[in-house]
């Protein structure tokens, strides 16, 4: 009898460890149930838009962005010196604009169920929110907005072949109005921003951080806004650089 | 110990899997009926792993790959050797380096069983013909000594090369191999060319298509050609093209830059790509002097390399430039990471050096 | 013989087997027309770049001279005109990705996907059983060799055996020997494609482009790239082996992005020194934006008919009106 223990505590044990994904509705904490980690700190690589993102372009340079004729109007007068007399230097850091911005992020668990995001340029702090957190009522509109997360989850059929997903969704909303591009294109108070995080890891070592961005603007953008920038791990924070906001710069 | 591997049979080697099935299936257990299912997926995936170790631990140093049906290139053995197959025999097109030739020799018998009837060269160097004496004395020629029938001796000793495979090759390249005035020859009589040309082209017709052996003079040397084979589609171009480094421009055996050049153009009215569908398999294919199977694309990127570096070093000669002033501008920049060495029998200043010399006419 | 508490450990345990064993069936589908969203990076992969402007570029010496010898006038030589670009030319050029699968006709699983929808690429194939990559001696074809496992629910690829082709429309060049790795994420009917270039003759790091697309059941776009008759069109150019290209310091571009957008000359050769946030120190005493935008100030991909809708952006230098 004390034989034929051995395969059913294996059994168990295995059974414990397989089907992580019907686990995370059950785990105590989005930090317990994560599939991929993100904590660290990651610097932007800047290979693609190089000139509208590592300088500021010319004004009324909109090429890539689906903006409308009222966005044009907008962005037509732009004026930077303006936004820093008015205190809104921090127009292009919000939170559909700032993961563009080249710098660095430092993720880190606030606490078991939100993510967070601090960057070193514009020196900008976002919130991930897991679980069942919902906007408060009253919350006032932020650069940041306000962000409800969740980690994408594989499909019923997946789940069941063992398929992990290894995304992290994010929804944001409430968010200032502020700027797609430093050079004034704006996105409005009724945007809506959705990312999704994916980790990749390659054979030399390298890990990339890659978020795909949808921005939705009835107002300023004639169909959603996709990008997706780029972000590389670096080993700790030795170049960890706050800067602050600066419309002009 | 070769290991024979098809363009056309990429799965081949992939045909069998260790499954996640046999390993959740590996468990203890006191139930004889699954210890025998155990022990014999066991068994079936370590067969098959000491089958790839085993090609591995041979030493194995060649790689034969499929080029047509008919149509093979062995590469490792020194300049890349072509071999046709079919029922009139083998023809070879270089022979590889002298220290490889037994190893060449057993990868081609397992390619077929016919006898080595020609081999060709391309030129006359070592990489190229040091096989030459052995792979001969190896073959079979067609020509009986004395000829066909009894009492004819219309057939000389030396086109039957003693019996052994009949050599072809520009009469530039026989002089080299031969002895030339009272000295030691560098190769023995068997391994020299039996039929050598001094015309535009020599032809053969040999398992059911033609064979064109093109001169091209004073290219890499002034004993160069390239070989077409019609039917296959295949062009061996010898080192007039060598996709893994700068062509040599043998100065001292009577090479040069435009001839270089011209016998790349040459070569590219011999190519053809897959038109007008290019996303069809097929066109023309190049086993050049070593490196990978090539397509007229391959060709265009190296003729272009060429010229541009010849206009670059043409263009400093006309200012007036030595060749300590050539060399130290770069003429190869942007080409010398790809296809340049800094030591080596070939490096890019030997390169460099020999372009000068070859526009100049200092040599 | 068995006892029962042995065979319920049997049964858990091939459960679990079940459970872990991920069969070769595709573990998310990415098959359908995808629609190109080149809402970065527009004018690279539209219009095309500026003659010389490798910005962005993680550049070796070796590929910034490369790409300075390169004149335009070469897409002119017949033996040219017909040449596809490599596959990494799925996130560097302008279309949309057709994508399928084919499965083995006995047990359905997925031995390749494929991937096509380009007028001047060949179709990539991703091959899911597991073969090996062909010898270092074998063909580089147009379509290059290439092999994808799933990792979760993102399809990663290798691919090896490519021709040496543009990674960037105004000459600069991947060699030959660079191999590059594709990650395929879908998150409902939005793909991102993110690529790394990973070339050591002419990059001195993996060069990363990520790229989305989205799912258009109308697209209906081609299986197949069209035809190409190349003739002589230039005189001078017509097969016979003359070369077009620049001779070392003679490009007559190297100035022109400096002067219409501002940006410095080291930047605009390119270099991997450019692509991290502590150079934007480097740049801010160096750099004034322009006083207003001079060229393809509107313009982006997306639905047919949408680009540009109801703007009137400005007059380009021929007199057209530029979205």
């Amino acid at each position: 009898m004390r034989t034929h223990r051995l395969p059913i505590l294996v059994a168990a044990v295995a059974l414990s460890l397989v089907g992580r994904n019907r686990l995370f509705a059950q785990s105590s904490s989005a930090k317990a149930a994560a599939p991929i980690d993100l904590t660290g700190y990651w610097v932007s690589i800047v290979s693609e838009d190089w000139r509208w993102r590592m300088v500021t372009p010319a004004k009324g340079d909109y090429a890539s962005v689906p903006i409308t004729a009222e966005a044009k109007r907008v962005a037509d007068t732009w004026d930077p010196a303006k936004d820093e007399a008015a205190g809104e230097q921090c127009r292009s850091y919000g939170a559909a604009g700032i993961m563009r911005v080249p710098g660095r992020l430092h993720i880190t668990w606030q606490d078991d169920n939100t993510l967070k995001v601090e960057t070193d340029v514009g020196m900008q702090t976002r919130l991930l929110h897991f679980g069942s957190w919902k906007t408060p009522k009253e919350a006032k509109p932020t650069w940041q907005g306000e962000s409800a997360a969740e980690w994408e989850i594989a499909g019923e059929a997946a789940r069941r072949r063992g398929v992990v997903a290894r995304s992290l969704k994010v929804v944001t909303t409430h968010m200032r109005p502020g700027y797609l591009r430093k050079n004034g294109v704006p996105y409005s108070a009724d945007a809506v921003l959705t990312e999704y995080w994916d980790l990749y890891k390659e054979k030399n070592g390298d890990q990339w951080l890659v978020v795909t961005t949808l921005v939705d603007d009835p107002r300023y953008l004639q169909l959603q806004w996709v990008t997706s920038p780029n972000f590389k791990m670096e080993p700790d924070g030795a170049k960890w650089d706050p800067t602050p906001c600066s419309a002009k710069w | 110990m070769v290991r024979p591997f098809s363009l056309f049979d990429a799965r081949a080697i992939s045909r069998i899997k260790l499954t996640d099935a046999s390993e959740c299936l590996s468990v203890a257990t006191h139930n004889r009926w699954w210890r025998v299912v155990v022990a014999v997926l066991g068994i079936s995936g370590s067969v098959y792993l000491a089958s790839a170790q085993q090609n591995d631990q041979s030493g194995e140093t060649l790689d034969v790959l499929q080029v047509r049906p008919n149509f093979y290139m062995i590469a490792g053995a020194g300049g890349n050797i072509a071999i046709q197959i079919g029922s009139d025999g083998v023809v070879v097109v270089d022979s590889g380096s002298a220290e490889m030739t037994d190893t060449v020799l057993g990868a081609i018998k397992k390619l077929s069983s016919r006898p080595i009837r020609y081999i060709i060269n391309t030129s006359a160097d070592a990489d190229h013909v040091g096989g030459n004496a052995k792979m001969a004395a190896a073959g079979q020629s067609f020509f009986k000594p004395g000829g066909i029938a009894p009492g004819d001796t219309s057939v000389s000793t030396a086109i039957n090369n003693g019996g052994g495979a009949s050599i072809v090759a520009t009469e530039n390249v026989f002089t080299r191999m031969s002895e030339p005035s009272g000295t030691q020859a560098p190769y023995p009589t068997i391994g020299w060319p039996t039929e050598s040309f001094g015309r535009k082209q020599k032809v053969l017709y040999l398992n059911d298509e033609g064979i064109q052996i093109l001169a091209q003079p004073t290219a890499h040397t002034d004993g160069d050609s390239f070989v077409l084979f019609r039917r296959s589609d295949v062009v061996v171009t010898g080192d007039i093209f060598d996709i893994d480094r700068f062509p040599v421009i043998a100065l001292e055996q009577g090479g040069s830059i435009q001839g270089e050049i011209d016998a790349l153009n040459r070569l590219m009215e011999v190519t053809i790509p897959v038109l007008p569908m290019p996303w069809r398999p097929g066109g023309t294919l190049l086993v050049p002097g070593h490196g990978r199977i090539c397509e007229q694309a391959e060709l265009v990127e190296y003729r272009d390399m060429v010229t541009i570096i010849r206009d670059r070093i043409q263009a400093m000669i006309k200012r007036g430039k030595t060749l300590e002033q050539v060399k130290a501008a770069d003429p190869a920049q942007g080409y010398a990471r790809r296809y340049g060495a800094e030591s080596g029998r070939s490096t890019t200043n030997m390169f460099v050096e020999a372009l000068y010399k070859s526009l100049t006419e200092k040599h | 013989m068995m006892t029962k508490a042995g065979l319920i450990g049997l049964v858990l345990l091939i459960l679990v087997g079940m459970l872990i064993v991920v069969p070769a069936r595709a573990q998310i589908d990415l098959s359908g027309d995808w629609v190109a969203r080149e809402h970065e990076d527009w004018q690279d992969r539209t219009p095309g770049p500026e003659a010389v402007d490798y910005s962005g570029l993680p550049l070796s010496a070796e590929g910034r001279a490369r790409a300075l010898s390169y004149s335009a006038s070469s897409l002119s030589m017949p033996e040219r005109q017909c040449l596809y670009y490599p596959p990494h030319y799925v996130v560097i050029g302008p279309q949309g990705l057709k994508i399928w699968s084919e499965s083995d006709p006995v047990t359905g699983a997925v031995l390749a996907w494929k991937i096509n929808a380009f007028l001047d690429r060949d179709t990539v194939t991703i091959w899911m059983d597991g073969r090996p990559h062909p010898s270092k001696n074998a063909v580089h074809s147009f379509g290059g060799f290439t092999t994808g496992v799933w990792e979760g629910t993102t399809l990663t690829t290798y691919t090896t055996h490519m021709k040496e082709g543009y990674i960037r429309r105004n000459g600069v060049v991947a060699s030959d020997q660079t191999t590059l790795t594709m990650h395929f994420s879908r998150h409902g009917n939005t793909l991102t494609v993110t690529a790394l270039i990973d070339d050591p003759v002419y990059l001195t790091q993996p060069h990363i482009l990520s790229r989305s697309w989205q799912l258009d059941p109308t697209a209906n776009m081609a299986i197949v790239p069209a035809p190409c008759v190349p003739e002589a069109e230039l005189p001078g150019l017509k097969g016979e082996g003359a070369v077009p290209h620049y001779l070392p310091g003679e490009n007559p571009f190297v100035n022109e992005v400096t002067r219409m957008y501002h940006l410095p000359v080291e930047v605009v050769l390119g270099g991997a020194e450019a692509l991290y946030p502590e150079f934007r120190k480097k740049l801010k005493d160096m750099y004034v934006a322009p006083p207003a935008c001079v060229r393809y100030c509107c313009g982006w991909g997306g639905p047919p008919g949408t680009t540009g809708r109801g703007l009137n952006c400005f007059l380009d230098g021929t007199g057209r009106l530029w979205p």
